[in-house]
C-alpha cells in the first residue's frame, strides 16, 4: 500500500512538470478581417479561358470548401477585346476566347460588394527541340514454354520442352535532351513535362478474326509537370530553385526515362510499331511561379509558424489586386522525338 | 565619423593634460574580513576631494590623487565602512578588509549603487546581488540567474519558462555570457528552462545592456559577467540542498589557510530516477523486457585561488555540465518451438543525446606597482553535442540437437552525430591609474576558434547467413572551420572636475575565417554629469560588431543549435546604440533611473520564409536573409537595496522592428514587421521582505505584452499546375498576431533555524510559481475539429507549480 501511495505521489509530481495544459482559444474579431474576393485561373494557349471565383473564409470557419460567387460580373479583356464570362454549372466563369503568346490579358471581377482584377501578358512560345543524347537498342525474341490445358509443360518427341515464339520485342535505352532559348526580358519560369508514346499492334487472340489489326496507343509519363526555374534544375527531383535571369541563353535539361520501351515489362502482347517521346514546355508568368514556389514552401513547414514550431512561416504569393488568389498564364510549346 | 573620432580624441588629450599634477597612487585589495573573499565593486573615495574608484573584478583598486592629507573611505553595501587617514607623500599600498554589517547582514542587498547609480559614469548596467537572486521564488525551487535577469528593465525572456534573453530587442545569440571572464556558448539546461549558472557557485552578476566598456566585445546586445566564489581562505562552509527537481551542494574552505582556498559545487536533476518505476510498469504492459528512459542534467563548478603574496594571485576555474537524454528498449517477442528448433526474435533500440559545456581558465593576477595591475589568463571553452542511435534485431534459433543457440539472422544499424565549438584564448589586461582622476584599462586578447559544424557516422551490419554478410561504415560531415580572433582595447575612466565623469574607450577587433580578414574599430563612450548630489544625467554610445551566429530555432532551445562564423554571404552584424538617462539616488537605500535608448542594427539575420532548422549546417547561409532592425524604448527602474524590504519595480516601453528588403533577401515583401519578441509594455515587481530573523517572504509579479506570431487569418483557393483548386493560407504580414498578454505571480517563503548546532543552519523554502494559475501561452497551434473546422489551441506548460526545498548550511566560523 505504501509503495502504491509513493508511486501515485511520484506520478502526480512528475505529471505536474511534464504535462502541459491545452486550452482552445478564440480568434479576436480584429484578426479575422473581411472576406475577400478570390480569383483563380490558369490560362493556357491551348484552351478557352476559365476562371474560378470564390470568397476567402476565416480560418476558424473553414470546413474544406470555399463559397462560390454566383452572379458576379467577370470580364476578360484580351488585347482590348472584352468578353463577359458566363458561369457554367460547375461554378467556373468561362470564355470562348483563347489567349495566345504575346496577348495582353486582364481579368476583372465584381460580386457587387468587392472588386478584384489581375493582368498578365501571355508568355511567348519557346523554340523547343528534343533530341537523344545516347541511345542503345536491343531487339529480343520473346518466347515462352508451351503448357497444356492442365498447366503442365509440353514436351516434344525428343523429350525437349516445346517453346512458342511470341514475337520480337524492343528495348531502347536513351537519354533525351530538351533545350530552348530563354526569350524573355523578365524572370521566367517553365513547367515541363515529357511523355513516352508507344504504338503497338493489338494482336489480342480473343478479338474477332474478321477485324483488322489496330494500332493502339499507350502513354507512359516519365517526367510530368516539373516546375523549372531558370538555373540548374534537376528534373529527377521536384525541388524549386532560385530564379535567375538567363535571357537569350539556351536552357536545357536531360531526361533519363526510368521506363524502357520493353513490351513484356508493360504486359503487352502486341508488337511495338512506333515509339515517340513528346516534350511539352509551358512558358509561365513569373507571378504564377512565385505562387507555386511559396505554396510549396508553405506545405513544407506545415503552413504557418503556429502549426510547425520548427519552420518559418510563408506568405503565399498572390497577384490579384483587391483580392486574393492567383492568375497563371502560360504558353505551350511541344516537340516530338521519334524513338522508333 | 572620422571627424567626430578626431574631435573626441583631441578633447580627451586636452582634458588629460589639464588634469595632470603631482600625484601619488593608493592601491590594494578590498576583501571580506572573515573569508578574505575579494569584494567586487567596493567603493574607495577620498572624502576631501570626492575622488574615488571602485574595485575591479578581482577586488583590486588603484586610486591616484594629489599629494597631501587624505581621508579614505572604503565601503560596500552590506559591510561596515572603513576609514583610513593618511598623509600621502608616496605611492602606498593599503589592503582593506571589511566586516560584514551586523545590522544589514540578514537583509538582502541588491546593488552596488555607487558603481552604477548616480555616482558612476557607467549606464545601462545593473549589478544584481546573488543573495537577492537566491531569495526569489522560482520554478521547482531551482533558482536561476538568467531568469532573474529577465526581470530587469530592457531584458525580456523568450517563451514561457525559457532562459533565453532578449536585451533591448536583440536576439539571444547577441548576448555575451561570461563565467569568470570566459564565454559560455550554450547557457541552457533542459531546453532552456534552466541556465548553466548554479547560484550557489556565483559571487556576483553584472549585466551590461548598452554603453559597453571597451574591454567587452564580440556581441551586440548585452554582456552578462558572472563571477564565481573564490572560496573562504580561513573557514570551511557550505550547504546541501534537496529540491523537487534537483539536489545540489556547495563547499568551500582553505586548502592552505590564508594562502589557498577552494570552492566546489555541483547539482543534478533526478526526474529520470523518479520516472523509472513508471517506465517499468509501462514496459511490462507492452511486453518489453527492458524499458529505461530519462533526462537529467548535472553541472560542477570548481575554483582554486592561491595567494602567493599581496601582489600575486593565481586563480583556476573549472566548469563542466551536461544534459543527457537516453532511452533503452529491449523486446523479447515471437518465440516459437518445434521438434528440432526453438526460436526467438529479439530487438533493442538505444539512443543517447548528450550536450554540454566545458570551461577552464587559469588566471594570474599581479600588482606590478601601485599604479598598475595585471591580469593574464589562459582559457578554454567548449560546447559539444553528441547524438547516438542504435538498433539491432536478431532472429535466434536454438538447436535442440546441439543444445545451443544459433544466431541465424541479424541486422544492426548505428548512427551518430557530433558537433562542437572549441575556443582557446589568451588575454592580458591592465589596470593603470597614471594621474589623479584617471583610471585606464587596456589589454589584448587572442582566441582560436575551432568550429566543428557536424559529423555524422553510420554503421550498417546485415547478417543473413555466413555467406551473406554486409557491413557498411561511413563517416561524413562538414569540414571543420577555424577562425582567429584578436582584440585590442583601451578605456579611460576620467573624473573631470567635481561634476563630470566619463569613460572613453576604443575596441579594435579582427576576425580571420576562410582566408578572409575582417576588422572593426568600435568607439565607446559613457558620460555622467552630476546635476547635484544624488542626481546625475548620463549618456552613452557604443558601436559593436559580432562575428558569430547561432543557428537556432526561435521557439525553443535545442541542443543541436549551432554556432557558426560569418561567411561571404552573411557579413558581421553591426549595431550602433545610443542611450540617455537620469539617475537619482533616493537617500542611501534606493535609486531611481530612467533610461532611453535607440539601437540600429545592420546585417541582421533572419530565417527566410519557409526555412526549417534541421539540417541547417549545410549551406545554412542560403536559408537566411540579411536586413536591418531598429529598437527603441524607455526603461524605468526603482530599486531599494538596503533594509527589510528590498527589491525593484521596473517598467519598459519598447519597440523592436525589422526590415528585409535587399535584393535576394526579401522577407515579408520587404515591409517593416515587428520582431518576434517585440513587446510594448513590460513590468516586473520583485520584492523580498524580512519579517523576522527566521522568516522572509518574496514575491515577483511580471506583466508583458504578448509575443508576436504569424497567423493565417483566412483560407482561400489557389490553383495548381494541373488546374486543380488547392487550399492556401492567407497571411497578411509576418508576426501579424499578438499572443495574449503574459502575467504571473510567484510567491516564496523561507524559514531558517539553527537547531541544536549553531554551526548548522536549516532552511525550508516553499514557493509557488504562477501562484494564481494564469494560463500563459507557450505555443498556439491549429487543430482540426468536427466538420473539418479549424480550431486554435493554446499550450500552457507551466500552470501553478508549488515546490519545496530544504537546505542545510554549515559554517565553521560560527
Amino acid at each position: 500500500m505504501t509503495k502504491k501511495i509513493r508511486h501515485i505521489v511520484l506520478f502526480a509530481l512528475l505529471t505536474m512538470f511534464v504535462v502541459g495544459c491545452t486550452t482552445p482559444i478564440d480568434l479576436p474579431e480584429k484578426y479575422v478581417g473581411e472576406r475577400q474576393l478570390v480569383i483563380c485561373g490558369l490560362i493556357t494557349s491551348e484552351q478557352p479561358v476559365r476562371i474560378k471565383l470564390t470568397k476567402s473564409v476565416s480560418m476558424l470557419e473553414y470546413n474544406g470548401s470555399f463559397p462560390m460567387v454566383d452572379g458576379a460580373i467577370v470580364r476578360l479583356i484580351v488585347n482590348g477585346v472584352t468578353e463577359n464570362l458566363v458561369q457554367d454549372t460547375t461554378g467556373f466563369y468561362c470564355s470562348t476566347m483563347v489567349a495566345h503568346a504575346g496577348d495582353s490579358v486582364l481579368v476583372w471581377a465584381s460580386d457587387g460588394q468587392d472588386t478584384a482584377w489581375v493582368s498578365a501578358i501571355m508568355p511567348s512560345a519557346v523554340e523547343l527541340t528534343i533530341d537523344t543524347v545516347c541511345e542503345k537498342r536491343e531487339f529480343l525474341w520473346t518466347m515462352q514454354y508451351r503448357r497444356d490445358s492442365l498447366g503442365n509443360y509440353v514436351k516434344d518427341s525428343a523429350g525437349q520442352y516445346v517453346r512458342d515464339t511470341m514475337g520480337w520485342n524492343l528495348r531502347l535505352y536513351y537519354d533525351a535532351k530538351v533545350s530552348f532559348p530563354d526569350p524573355a526580358n523578365t524572370k521566367d519560369a517553365y513547367i515541363a513535362s515529357a511523355y513516352h508514346f508507344y504504338e503497338f499492334e493489338d494482336d489480342d487472340f480473343s478479338k474477332p478474326t474478321d477485324e483488322q489489326p489496330k494500332w493502339n496507343t499507350v502513354t507512359y509519363v516519365s517526367a510530368s509537370n516539373l516546375l523549372l526555374s531558370e538555373l540548374g534544375y534537376d528534373v529527377t527531383t521536384t525541388n524549386f530553385t532560385s530564379d535567375t535571369l538567363r535571357d537569350g541563353k539556351v536552357l536545357s535539361y536531360t531526361i533519363k526515362p526510368y521506363c524502357l520501351i520493353d513490351r513484356t515489362s508493360i504486359g503487352l502482347s502486341g508488337q511495338v510499331r512506333h515509339a515517340y517521346m513528346v516534350a511539352k514546355v509551358y512558358h509561365t508568368n513569373h507571378e504564377y511561379y512565385r505562387f507555386l514556389e511559396t505554396a510549396n514552401l508553405s506545405s513544407y513547414t506545415g503552413g504557418t509558424g503556429f502549426s510547425s514550431i520548427l519552420g518559418e512561416p510563408v506568405k503565399t504569393y498572390s497577384n490579384i489586386n483587391g483580392g486574393l488568389g492567383v492568375l497563371g498564364v502560360q504558353t505551350l510549346s511541344v516537340d516530338t522525338l521519334v524513338l522508333y | 565619423m572620422r571627424k567626430l573620432f578626431c574631435y573626441i580624441l583631441s578633447m580627451y588629450l586636452c582634458l588629460s593634460v589639464m588634469t595632470r599634477a603631482e600625484n601619488f597612487t593608493i592601491s590594494g585589495y578590498v576583501q571580506d574580513a572573515s573569508s578574505k573573499e575579494s569584494i567586487i565593486g567596493a567603493t574607495v573615495v577620498d572624502k576631501r576631494t570626492q575622488k574615488g574608484c571602485v574595485t575591479n573584478e578581482y577586488g583590486f583598486y588603484t586610486l591616484t590623487v594629489e599629494a597631501g592629507a587624505k581621508h579614505l573611505s572604503y565601503s560596500y553595501v552590506g559591510y561596515d565602512p572603513q576609514s583610513v587617514n593618511l598623509v600621502l607623500t608616496r605611492d602606498t599600498t593599503i589592503n582593506i578588509t571589511l566586516e560584514s554589517n551586523t545590522v544589514l547582514r540578514d537583509v538582502n542587498v541588491t546593488a552596488s549603487q555607487k558603481l552604477y547609480g548616480a555616482e558612476g559614469s557607467q549606464m545601462s548596467t545593473i549589478h544584481v546581488a546573488i543573495d537577492q537572486i537566491k531569495a526569489m521564488p522560482a520554478i521547482g525551487g531551482e533558482t536561476d540567474i538568467i531568469k532573474s535577469l529577465q526581470l530587469l528593465p530592457g531584458v525580456q525572456g523568450g517563451s514561457e519558462g525559457s532562459s533565453g534573453m532578449y536585451v533591448r530587442g536583440g536576439a539571444p545569440d547577441e548576448n555575451l555570457l561570461l563565467l569568470d571572464g570566459v564565454p559560455i556558448y550554450n547557457v541552457n539546461h533542459m531546453f532552456g528552462f534552466f541556465s548553466v549558472f548554479n547560484a550557489d557557485a556565483v559571487k556576483s552578476v553584472t549585466l551590461y545592456k548598452g554603453s559597453f566598456p571597451a574591454r567587452y566585445g564580440g556581441r551586440l546586445s548585452s554582456v552578462v559577467d558572472v563571477r564565481t566564489n573564490d572560496g573562504d581562505m580561513y573557514n570551511y562552509k557550505g550547504n546541501i540542498s534537496i529540491g523537487l527537481i534537483s539536489s545540489k551542494f556547495q563547499v568551500e574552505g582553505p586548502l592552505w589557510k590564508g594562502h589557498t582556498s577552494f570552492s566546489l559545487s555541483g547539482r543534478r536533476t533526478y526526474a529520470d530516477l523518479l520516472i523509472q518505476p513508471f517506465l517499468k510498469m509501462i514496459g511490462r504492459g507492452e511486453q518489453m523486457e527492458n524499458l529505461t528512459a530519462g533526462y537529467y542534467f548535472y553541472d560542477v563548478n570548481a575554483k582554486i585561488t592561491h595567494q602567493f603574496n599581496n601582489n600575486d594571485r593565481l586563480l583556476a576555474t573549472f566548469y563542466m555540465g551536461d544534459d543527457l537524454i537516453y532511452a533503452n528498449i529491449r523486446d523479447g517477442v515471437s518465440e516459437f518451438e518445434n521438434s528440432t528448433f526453438k526460436g526467438k526474435n529479439e530487438s533493442w533500440f538505444k539512443t543517447r543525446w548528450k550536450w554540454g559545456n566545458i570551461v577552464g581558465a587559469l588566471r594570474y593576477n599581479h600588482t606590478i606597482n601601485s599604479k598598475m595591475f595585471l591580469s593574464a589568463s589562459l582559457s578554454y571553452t567548449q560546447y559539444r553535442y553528441n547524438m547516438t542511435l542504435g538498433m539491432e534485431q536478431k532472429n535466434m534459433l536454438f538447436s535442440k540437437n546441439t543444445n545451443s543457440w544459433i544466431t541465424d539472422e541479424g541486422v544492426s544499424i548505428g548512427a551518430g552525430y557530433n558537433s562542437s565549438i572549441n575556443d582557446v584564448s589568451a588575454k592580458m589586461e591592465f589596470d593603470y591609474s597614471p594621474i589623479a582622476g584617471q583610471n585606464l584599462k587596456f589589454g589584448a586578447g587572442y582566441t582560436f576558434h575551432a568550429f566543428r559544424p557536424g559529423v555524422t557516422t553510420s554503421q550498417f551490419h546485415y547478417n543473413l547467413s555466413e555467406n551473406q554478410n554486409n557491413q557498411i561504415d561511413t563517416t561524413y560531415g562538414n569540414a571543420n572551420i577555424f577562425a582567429h580572433e584578436t582584440s585590442l582595447y583601451a578605456e579611460d575612466e576620467m573624473q573631470l572636475g567635481e561634476y563630470v565623469k566619463m569613460n572613453v574607450g576604443l575596441h579594435y577587433a579582427t576576425y580571420t575565417v576562410n582566408r578572409k580578414f575582417y576588422h572593426s574599430l568600435q568607439p565607446r563612450l559613457s558620460l555622467r554629469v552630476k546635476m547635484y548630489e544624488g542626481l546625475s544625467l548620463k549618456a552613452g554610445y557604443a558601436y559593436m560588431n559580432q562575428y558569430v551566429h547561432l543557428l537556432s530555432n526561435n521557439n525553443i532551445s535545442l541542443p543541436s543549435d549551432l554556432w557558426l562564423p560569418i561567411t561571404d554571404k552573411v557579413p558581421p552584424e553591426k549595431v550602433h546604440q545610443a542611450s540617455l538617462g537620469v539617475f537619482y539616488d533616493l537617500g542611501t537605500e534606493a535609486t531611481f533611473s530612467v533610461e532611453g535608448y535607440y539601437k540600429h542594427t545592420d546585417n541582421l539575420m533572419e530565417y527566410r520564409d519557409g526555412a526549417t532548422f534541421f539540417g541547417s549546417t549545410t549551406d545554412w547561409d542560403d536559408k537566411v536573409s540579411i536586413g536591418r532592425g531598429w529598437s527603441y524604448g524607455v526603461e524605468f527602474l526603482v530599486q531599494r537595496t538596503v533594509g527589510k524590504l528590498t527589491g525593484w519595480v521596473a517598467y519598459t516601453w519598447s519597440r523592436s522592428l525589422r526590415q528585409f528588403d535587399r535584393e535576394g533577401h526579401v522577407v515579408n515583401g520587404g515591409r517593416v514587421f515587428p520582431s518576434k519578441y517585440d513587446r510594448e509594455h513590460d513590468v516586473s515587481i520583485t520584492l523580498s521582505y524580512k519579517i523576522r530573523s527566521w522568516v522572509d517572504v518574496s514575491a515577483t509579479w511580471v506583466y508583458s505584452t504578448g509575443n508576436c506570431g504569424t497567423l493565417p487569418l483566412q483560407k482561400y483557393a489557389g490553383v495548381d499546375t494541373k488546374g486543380n483548386i488547392v487550399t492556401q493560407d492567407y497571411i497578411s504580414n509576418r508576426n501579424n498576431y499578438r499572443y495574449e498578454d503574459y502575467h504571473r505571480l510567484d510567491l516564496g517563503v523561507n524559514f531558517h533555524y539553527h537547531g541544536h548546532f549553531r554551526k548548522l543552519l536549516h532552511t525550508w523554502s516553499i514557493s509557488a510559481y504562477n501562484a494564481y494559475n494564469r494560463m500563459n501561452p507557450f505555443l498556439i497551434y491549429q487543430t482540426r475539429g468536427e466538420g473539418g473546422h479549424v480550431n486554435l489551441t493554446k499550450l500552457t506548460i507551466f500552470p501553478i507549480i508549488p515546490s519545496i526545498s530544504y537546505t542545510l548550511a554549515f559554517d565553521t566560523s560560527k
